[in-house]
């Protein structure tokens, strides 16, 4: 009976590394192949809608722009969850996730916060202003820096990977600041304007649809490196714990 | 530049438009290149490793 329950959690079946390294060496090259259609499909239509009547040609920076800025926060609450995980529950995989998403994030607030700026100079007349939502999203690249400094400043990998759960969980608080920054403050940034806005400020259809392609191949990409570099954490915790049995004998 | 129905032509908003393009084109690829380099030189080590704890000599 408790061998037939032993696999009820769904995280479990990922738990176990050699079914995770199953699992990610078809997954992660699956992912990767999708993100490349979708991104394909979605530059396609990124150059080919029409300009907008007020923003012109810079609107198609919202398609490269909103995706990366959802995906700095998705990654975040990756982060979040993983090292929820790894603090309470000491899942085997869940620490190496945590440590696999944080550079990927990292790079996807960067993304977010320079396209974002080049697009707010010519529509806002400036690069940078220091609002509710540019400040908020600039916090949590500070989170994600902090995060890995943390981890690189410590030796004992334990205790860099506790330090680091615990600086991850409190940044989750940021998350939701980001989100709602635009309805609780008043900001320069524009509300949300995804299918679940007000009817008047949902993106027009012709505009829908490259923003959910490359919505689409920003998350199967990120999807896949989070699992190749999870993989490649896997494979260092094996050459060292390989290393330190080489040592002792 | 209007290539069929591409229009490349970013006219006075050239100088944001492809910095931005160019930007998340460099990102990505520092990602891609970042992680599968990552994954390759671990997966070679810990291969040595074993290789090296089968049999002594190597």
């Amino acid at each position: 009976m408790g061998a037939r329950n032993q696999n009820k959690n769904p995280f479990d079946f990922l738990a176990n590394p050699e079914r995770f390294m199953a699992f990610s060496r078809w997954a992660a090259p699956m992912f990767g192949a999708i993100a490349g259609v979708l991104a394909a499909a979605g530059l396609i239509l990124t150059f080919t809608v029409p300009e907008d009547y007020q923003q012109g040609d810079t609107v198609r920076m919202m398609f490269i722009h909103v995706p990366a800025a959802v995906l700095a926060m998705f990654v975040y609450l990756c982060l979040g969850i993983a090292s929820f995980l790894a603090l309470v529950f000491r899942h085997a995989l869940a620490d190496a996730a945590a440590q696999a998403c944080a550079p990927l994030g990292a790079a996807f607030t960067v993304l977010a916060l320079a396209t974002g700026s080049l697009w707010g100079k010519p529509m806002w007349g400036t690069w940078w202003v220091w609002d509710a939502r540019l400040t908020s999203v600039l916090v949590l690249l500070l989170f994600y820096l902090g995060y890995l400094a943390l981890r690189g400043a410590i030796d004992d990998e334990q205790k860099a990977a506790r330090a680091a759960a615990i600086l991850a969980l409190v940044g989750v608080i940021n998350l939701p600041i980001v989100k709602f920054s635009v309805d609780w403050w008043n900001s320069l940034h524009q509300g949300s304007s995804t299918l679940l806005a007000k009817p008047e400020n949902r993106l027009p259809v012709v505009y829908a649809w490259p923003m959910l392609l490359m919505q689409l191949a920003y998350l199967s990409a990120f999807g896949s490196l989070w699992l190749v570099r999870i993989r490649a954490l896997v494979w260092r915790r094996k050459a060292r714990s390989l290393a330190l049995k080489a040592a002792e004998a | 530049m209007t290539l069929g129905s591409f229009d490349f032509d970013a006219g006075n908003y050239a100088v944001y438009v492809w910095p931005a393009f160019a930007l998340t084109a460099v990102v990505f690829a520092w990602m891609i290149l970042d992680s599968l380099s990552a994954a390759r030189r671990w997966r070679a080590e810990a291969e040595r490793r074993q290789a090296e704890v089968q049999d002594p000599r190597k």
